[in-house]
């Protein structure tokens, strides 16, 4: 799971004045729109390392898909509550666009983050670590060791679940509000995303998906937090759904792919439930170059131009968006037509390959171009 | 006024060009016809060449520049600045739009795709450190004096072209940047709202598996632009191509010219002038895209008019102004344009006599001291329009007439009281774009259309215009009726137009076969009352067809539950402005009408699934979700 700086949620509990407060709680609004646009080039890079329009991939493909969507409804809600709170969030610094491998520097260092091919491995090792749930349950598919980890992992001091993170940013903001009750009287909804215009998901107080109350920052948040960690239904332990629309959270999705099978309910398993049903294939997915930068194409190469044509598309794509939440919100337009150029100048990339790699059985498998999402290369961490 | 003026700033890199070909053959547009197969690359091997969908058939018809930077800046005093420490404009990335779509290359019809058209395009520079201190969006104009002979080998690769336009709706970021030259330029450009800029593109690489596939070599310049004058040409000196045998140099190569212009510019702060040419799309290149070294050609004026290209002529029947030498600083710094400094007697030596190109002969002196390569239009006659392609419509759903504007000049000066002639197009069969396979049993089936018929179908108001005191003449084309479908089974008609000056003894015949005017008509089409999917899918089904980089890579249209699932972003696509660079259908030939139809299918379609956009997982897919909640 993403862990985030305790120490966030120290500077906010411990911040006293409403003035002190409100910048910490901007701040930490600020940096849940980051994590939600970090995740993307890791999904979007399994995402198009699949042929278009493979058939036997297909499902799996759409459940990769539907959480990048899902995460970029995530930063269109944190972006539209810290608007409404008197902030706006910096989407196109080069100084702190995230890095692969890596970590954000708020982020816990044990999961390393990475662009690569979709694949079960890469399901299981990085998806589902990003993902998983803040719970002590034993998760369906999970090994002792990873589940020991994992309770460790909770149990750090230091670091605290996006989870708790977002819990913290609905505590600040409702003892903001309590102290000052103008908190959200100008929220600059002609700054703010219509959310329901674009993305397909029921509000329950601002029907457009706007944030203008508190009522509303509360609603966003939660519903940030079931898509990505699900909620509890009935006597459930684990929590796989979202409870809006009926769709798995992103573990359980992500789980599916790395199990190949789809989740069901099975009383014979610690948790209840196991991935058993139905088949979600995976196959022929060529491996991609990793963590790919613009440094892994050198000038000449067959793929170097396309590779550098992709990151400028991606870079177009981070400065409409930052301009969406900069003052102009329409422009969420060309980012959506800049979200299709990204994908076809993807293609471009990864149907080229590059090199070859041990298959690990005496074979060499080929290397197709990965998207690079970075400039430069990037040590791994330490 | 022009790019060719001062301030100007030349630039060069590569760009890219990345149309589809799927649409290069005609016969293509038949959905009776189609074959999957014309999706795919050209197959060509020793038993012979299935052309398919030929070069490029995944194309996203994406244009924009790629590696390209500030090579001069011309300065004050008429000497060009290349030193970087002179002005931080040097250090500039020229790049396009920092956060919308790329701009499309659009040809005008499948049937004339030698006016290649940029939607969209917007022209950047940008500083090292991130900051972008201009942006200008180029206006729509299609490129000038092609020419399919520029290199060794042939067909794209070998092809050169220019596009000529202004940049508007400039913004500038430039205060305390450090750069005289850009605040001289910003001071210019507020006199006129625009920016005069040319784009020569040549060296394209069409070769599927090269590392420069879709990309080609790119010279630039931008300069002031005056109000009085043309946006996409330079209406100055007009050059003539040399004769297709050639003209040899002293070092043995073969040199063939085309179509070019210059202009005579002031010098400010010399109180002089210049003759600055636009060689940028004219001098020959080698395999590696360098202009070729021919050694010093003189840049002269013809003492007698009656002289013509390919002649042999005495060192004293012309007035030698300058040489073209220097090859690879005029490419890689110049932008492709040599400036000439003029005394004051040159210049009116100038004022009224054809300048010409020369070719040194072995005794540079006496009789036959050159050979003339490429010389002025005769009697330094030129007429040419402002907007030549033309996109009318043959019903009540769209404009039926489209304008343009005639400029006349003779040896750059405007010529006033010119009557201008138009010549229709002889009907013919669109043969050019409709090669037979080898063996020809897999060449397309669908019959070549024929063009320009039937007649009479546009007329000319006034039917002879006649040039004004400013040497221009406004003139009108009108679709006189409904047009059926003469091509059968795509929409339109392409009518290709000739023009000249009435005068006979001043009859403009040299011009580019490619200096037309062409219009494509639209069939009159009835929009069905309440239009239906059955309605629309035929022509959904053709640019399904022509287009596999839809379908394949995003969703594909032609499929009724594709559509629906897709009709939210297929109405946002269908409806942005036409120069826009979203602006669906890129190719731009789809009639307001079948618009009109196919935008009221996908609002039936967006109203009966709730007005909602769809389910996120049905983005780029359509299958039906799977119910989670205890149903398996």
């Amino acid at each position: 799971m993403l862990l985030l700086k305790k120490n966030r949620l120290d500077r906010a509990r411990a911040a006293t004045s409403t003035s002190d407060k409100l910048a910490e709680v901007r701040s930490m609004l600020a940096t849940a729109v980051t994590v939600e646009l970090s995740t993307l080039p890791p999904y979007l890079s399994a995402a198009l390392s699949v042929t278009p329009h493979s058939q036997i991939n297909h499902d799996a493909v759409k459940l990769v898909q539907s959480v990048a969507v899902e995460e970029m409804l995530h930063m269109t809600l944190a972006a539209n509550t810290l608007i409404a709170v008197g902030g706006n969030p910096v989407i196109n610094d080069p100084a702190t666009l995230p890095h692969y491998p890596g970590s954000l520097p708020d982020i816990a260092p044990g999961l390393v983050v990475t662009t690569a091919a979709l694949s079960r491995e890469q399901a299981r090792t990085v998806f589902m670590g990003i993902e998983r749930p803040d719970t002590k349950t034993r998760l369906p598919g999970e090994t002792p060791e990873e589940h020991a980890r994992a309770v460790a992992m909770l149990a750090d001091p230091e670091y605290v679940s996006i989870g708790d993170y977002y819990a913290e940013i609905k505590r600040q903001l409702t003892e903001l509000a309590r102290q000052d009750p103008a908190l959200f009287a100008h929220p600059r909804i002609d700054q703010q995303v219509p959310a329901a215009r674009y993305f397909n998901v029921d509000f329950k107080v601002n029907p457009l998906g706007y944030v203008d109350s508190l009522a509303s920052a509360l609603d966003a948040i939660d519903l940030i937090v079931e898509q990505g960690e699900g909620v509890q239904i009935e006597e459930d332990p684990i929590n796989p759904y979202t409870g809006r629309r009926g769709e798995l959270s992103h573990y359980f999705k992500f789980g599916e792919i790395a199990y190949g099978h789809r989740l069901v309910r099975n009383p014979e398993d610690p948790s209840g439930w196991s991935y058993t049903g139905d088949p979600v294939p995976l196959e022929g997915v060529p491996p991609i170059v990793r963590n790919a930068s613009l440094e892994d194409y050198p000038e000449g190469s067959v793929a170097c131009l396309p590779a550098q044509a992709f990151f400028n598309t991606y870079v177009r794509l981070l400065n409409a968006l930052h301009l969406t939440f900069n003052g102009e919100p329409a422009r969420l337009s060309d980012a959506l037509s800049l979200m299709y150029e990204l994908r076809l100048a993807a293609f471009k990339v990864t149907g080229i390959a590059v090199g070859d790699e041990d298959a690990g059985n005496g074979s060499r498998t080929t290397v197709m171009g990965g998207p690079p999402f970075q400039a430069r290369r990037v040590p791994p961490p330490t | 006024m022009s790019f060719l003026n001062y301030p100007r700033l030349a630039f060069s890199g590569l760009f890219q060009a990345d149309p589809s070909t799927v649409n290069n053959d005609p016969r293509h547009y038949s959905n009776e016809y189609f074959d999957e197969r014309f999706q795919e690359f050209t197959k060509s091997g020793a038993d012979g060449t299935q052309y398919n969908g030929w070069w490029n058939p995944p194309g996203t018809s994406i244009f924009r520049f790629a590696q390209t930077k500030v090579n001069s800046l011309w300065g004050e005093d008429g000497q060009t600045l290349t030193d970087p420490a002179a002005d931080p404009a040097f250090a500039l990335t020229v790049g396009n739009t920092l956060d919308q779509s790329s701009a499309k290359i659009v040809d005008l019809d499948p049937d004339w795709q030698l006016a290649s058209e940029l939607y969209g395009l917007v022209v950047s520079l940008t500083a090292p450190d991130g900051r972008t201190v201009f942006t200008g969006r180029f206006e729509v104009a299609p490129f000038r004096d092609l020419w399919f002979s520029r290199g060794p080998g042939g067909g794209d690769g070998a092809a050169t072209a220019s596009f000529q336009s202004v940049l508007t709706d400039l913004q500038w970021n430039i205060d305390g940047f450090g750069s005289a030259f850009l605040e001289r330029l910003k001071s210019e450009a507020d006199k006129a709202g625009a920016l005069s800029v040319r784009l020569t593109t040549f060296a394209y690489d069409d070769s599927v598996g090269e590392a420069t596939f879709t990309y080609g070599s790119l010279l630039g310049a931008i300069g002031p632009y005056a109000a009085s004058e043309p946006r996409s040409f330079v209406l100055g000196r007009r050059f003539t191509p040399t004769p297709q045998q050639g003209v040899r140099t002293l070092n043995g190569d073969k040199l063939n010219l085309t179509w070019f212009s210059g202009a005579v510019v002031d010098v400010p702060g010399t109180g002089g002038a210049a003759l600055s040419l636009d060689l940028s799309n004219t001098l020959p290149v080698d395999a590696d895209a360098e202009f070729i070294d021919y050694g010093p050609l003189p840049v002269a004026a013809l003492k007698h008019d009656g002289v013509r290209a390919g002649d042999v002529i005495a060192a004293d029947d012309c007035v030698v102004l300058g040489e073209i030498k220097d090859y690879k600083t005029l490419q890689h710094v110049q932008g492709g344009i040599l400036d000439l400094p003029l005394t004051a007697e040159q210049r009116d030596a100038i004022a009224d006599r054809p300048l010409a190109i020369l070719v040194p002969n072995a005794p540079r002196t006496g009789p036959g001291a050159y050979t003339v390569a490429s010389r002025e239009t005769p009697d330094g006659l030129q007429l040419r329009p402002e907007k030549f392609t033309f996109r009318l419509h043959s019903d009540d759903n769209g404009p039926r007439s489209g304008e343009t504007v005639f400029y006349a000049a003779r040896y750059g000066v405007p010529l006033a009281g010119q009557a201008i002639t138009f010549g229709t197009t002889a009907q013919a069969l669109d043969t050019d774009d409709a090669p037979t396979d080898v063996p020809d049993d897999t060449t397309p089936a669908a019959p070549i259309p024929f063009n320009n018929a039937p007649l009479r179908m546009i007329a000319f108001t006034p039917a002879e215009p006649v040039t004004d005191a400013d040497g221009k003449a406004a003139v009108t084309l009108t679709v006189t009726g409904p047009l059926g479908y003469p091509r059968g089974y795509f929409d339109g008609q392409l009518y290709v137009f000739d023009y000249n000056l009435a005068h006979p003894a001043r009859a403009t015949t040299d011009k580019s076969p490619f200096d037309r005017l062409a219009a494509l008509v639209f069939s009159a089409y009835d929009v069905p009352a309440k239009p239906v999917w059955a309605d629309i899918q035929p022509i959904m089904q053709q640019y399904s067809n022509l287009y596999p980089v839809m379908s394949r890579q995003l969703f594909d249209f032609a499929n009724e539950d594709q559509a629906r699932s897709n009709a939210y972003t297929l109405k946002f696509a269908f409806t942005r402005p036409f120069e826009e660079a979203g602006h669906m259908p890129v190719t731009r030939d789809l009639s307001n009408g079948k618009r009109k139809a196919i935008l009221a299918v996908l609002d039936s379609f967006i109203a009966e699934a709730g007005g909602a956009p769809p389910p996120n997982a049905e983005r780029f897919a359509n299958r039906r979700g799977r119910c989670p909640m205890g149903h398996g």
